[in-house]
């Protein structure tokens, strides 16, 4: 009998002499081993790599280390109108884009969880805009806001409105506003989406009682649907935020970051500009950890919300 | 408090065949306890949902102290209503829930609050009110959901399943509660439920609902010792009611129902026609005896105990009966026993129709549905 087991454990793997608890150790850490070395790979290198970068003076060629100028780099930071200005112009894609964003989409989720015929076909349709490329986007806009050829300007001159078609993507900040419409329509679906869902979990004998209750529609919204919805309000400031603080597509595509020089940048786009462009490395590195800085507290922000509400 | 009527109330949803609620004129007395029992898809939920005007009737009226209320939304209407799932407001803690309908009044949050109090203080849930509904149990979620309904002191009570997701006990005490709290309060309560003992235990009246039509309307003692047609006699009662199918006849001037193997003798019953019949009958209209000397003769084919009772199924011929056996006897399976009927608690039947065959001697029912307004 003895001999017998002894037999079956020299026969088995090596797993199988290791109890049940450090097997499943065994297993977990086999199984992470490729996610490990991709995130290690793609993210750890690079990021410790862009730090080297941003104490390194130019190198060599382009996006090569050079000789070490300490916080030199940093350093420029305070002194870069561009940059101040960047900063400014991120504020206003992102404040807009959020109120705006988030309201819009809140009105379009509670008109889309009402009954009514052919609503079915409308909630699929709000999903294109999310869903097109952004340069089949831009490109759409581009056309459509053209000063001579653009369907919107021969609108407001057959409305009556205009004599002649305003030049849609010429003014400042009249373009960054423009932008931020068309990235606000771009991304309202992904944001009503999110509130549908939340509303879809509201069952709708709480609002049947608030009516028996005496409440008015304005009441019930303002009493039980708005206090209900208010976490997926909060990540969905968050998102939209985080989403906007990266975008680049629409401006890289309709405007290249003018008119004038500057004026449709924002710090994603003057980072892009900076080091591929102008191949400061170093600069641009620096301004890539100051975009992604900003993106991880955000998103910290949003994942310990997540989990909070999921605790309680 | 206030009565309620529905005057040819029908209610129908597009793309079903059937009418949810067929024309139905029903009144529910001012002050009274009245359940409205029957199997699922019977239309009960439907005709609260009515009055609650969450759903809009199809055609047909519906009265408050012989007001027309049909087309007032339910914001305006002064009915409360407490849901099975009792739909609580998720983000409002106990005392707030309760005190949201003041609110809506226009009530200062002083006032609100003691007048939560005092309710909190009839449902002894006084320590529960800082709780959020998640945090409170499904007996806790019910009382809360009954005090947001009494705070208001309604004319009507609409009151959906309200106790059917509590176990057992906890319904038993809770009937008892839901009754004190009508008799204190006096106001009118209409009950939903599919649970025969919420109607015994709390209601004056019972509306006995199928495919979306009213069969009774009557008493809780009056539906079970007088089933208007075999639909309710089957329906209400804790074991299902024996029937058989058979005929009377007149044999020298005495009537007799006859049944094959089963038969009684029926003299002294008057009203009773001579012809086909289905005679149905309750476990406590059927005794079991010795089978010696017997008349009638059967065999024990089942035994159930619902505490403090036996029951035993008897076969006589091809025709089953359910008999309660008298306490101080003891049958078992595959037993000859005898059978005999208490003549008093047998119901006749029309065989075709299966409405009820009204012996003489019986005290007419309720039946205020039949009348016009």
């Amino acid at each position: 009998m003895a001999s017998g087991v002894a037999t079956a454990r020299t026969m088995g793997n090596r797993f199988s002499r290791l109890s049940i608890r450090r097997e499943s150790q065994a297993y977990a850490l086999l199984f992470l081993v490729p996610t490990a070395l991709l995130f290690v790979g793609l993210v750890g290198y690079p990021v410790l790599y862009s730090l080297l970068l941003t104490v390194s003076g130019r190198g060599a060629a382009p996006g090569q280390l050079g000789a070490f100028v300490g916080l030199a780099n940093w350093a420029r930071i305070a002194s870069d109108p561009i940059f101040s200005q960047a900063v400014v112009q991120t504020l206003m894609y992102v404040i807009p884009a959020a109120v705006l964003g988030v309201l819009v989409g809140l009105g379009v989720a509670l008109v889309l969880n009402e009954r009514f015929p052919g609503r079915r076909i409308v909630r699929a349709a709000l999903l294109i805009p999310w869903a097109l490329p952004p340069v089949v986007v831009a490109a759409m806009f581009q056309w459509f806001l053209d000063s001579r050829r653009g369907l919107l300007g021969q609108w407001l001159v057959n409305a009556g409105l205009v004599d002649q078609s305003p030049i849609f993507l010429g003014g400042v900040p009249g373009t960054l506003y423009m932008l931020t419409a068309i990235h606000i329509w771009k991304t309202m679906p992904l944001l009503a989406l999110m509130f549908l869902v939340a509303l879809q979990y509201l069952p709708n004998e709480t609002i049947q009682a608030a009516r028996i209750d005496g409440a008015s529609r304005w009441r019930r919204f303002r009493y039980v649907v708005l206090p209900f919805l208010r976490p997926t309000i909060v990540a969905a400031i968050i998102i939209q935020v985080l989403i906007t603080v990266q975008l680049f597509d629409l401006i890289f595509a309709l405007t290249g970051g003018g008119p004038g020089r500057y004026s449709t940048y924002n710090v994603y786009f003057y980072t892009f500009k900076t080091t591929f462009e102008q191949t400061d490395f170093g600069y641009g590195a620096v301004l890539a950890y100051i975009v992604t800085g900003f993106v991880v507290v955000l998103a910290l922000l949003l994942t310990r919300g997540r989990a909070r509400s999921i605790l309680s | 408090m206030a009565e309620v009527r529905l005057d040819r109330v029908v209610k129908r949803y597009p793309g079903l065949a059937a009418d949810a609620v067929q024309e139905t004129s029903l009144t529910f007395e001012d002050g009274l306890f009245t359940c409205i029992l029957g199997p699922s898809g019977s239309g009960k939920s439907t005709i609260l949902k009515l009055l609650a005007g969450i759903e809009e009737v199809t055609s047909g009226r519906i009265l408050m102290d012989g007001a027309d209320i049909t087309n007032v939304t339910p914001e305006r209407r002064d009915v409360a209503m407490v849901f099975q799932s009792y739909a609580l407001y998720p983000n409002m803690n106990a005392r707030d829930n309760i005190a949201f309908p003041l609110m809506l009044r226009g009530l200062g949050r002083q006032e609100r609050y003691r007048h939560v109090e005092e309710v909190a203080e009839m449902l002894g849930i006084r320590g529960l009110l800082d709780r959020q509904p998640r945090a409170l149990s499904g007996g806790e979620r019910q009382r809360v959901a009954l005090g947001r309904a009494i705070v208001r002191s309604p004319k009507v009570f609409l009151l959906d399943e309200p106790i059917s997701n509590l176990d057992a006990n906890l319904r038993a005490t809770t009937r008892e509660e839901l009754k004190r709290i009508h008799q204190r309060l006096g106001a009118t309560f209409i009950y939903v439920t599919h649970d025969q003992d919420d109607a015994e235990a709390m209601s004056d009246r019972v509306v006995l609902m199928a495919r979306g039509s009213v069969q009774q309307y009557d008493t809780p003692t009056a539906i079970y010792r007088r089933p208007a047609n075999r639909f309710v006699a089957s329906f209400v009662g804790r074991l299902p009611m024996s029937f058989v199918r058979g005929e009377i006849r007149e044999e020298e001037g005495r009537l007799r129902f006859d049944s094959g193997p089963v038969w009684v003798d029926l003299a002294g019953r008057r009203g009773l026609p001579a012809g086909p019949v289905v005679v149905g009958v309750r476990p406590e209209g059927v005794t079991i005896s010795s089978s010696r000397g017997a008349p009638m003769v059967g065999k024990v084919t089942l035994t159930e105990v619902v505490a403090p009772d036996l029951y035993a199924t008897v076969s006589v011929g091809d025709v089953s009966l359910r008999a309660r056996v008298p306490g101080e006897h003891v049958v078992g399976v595959g037993d000859e026993v005898g059978v005999t009927f208490v003549r008093s608690l047998l119901h006749f039947f029309d065989a075709t129709s299966g409405e009820r065959i009204v012996v003489e001697d019986e005290p007419a029912t309720v039946r205020s549905w039949d009348v016009a307004v």
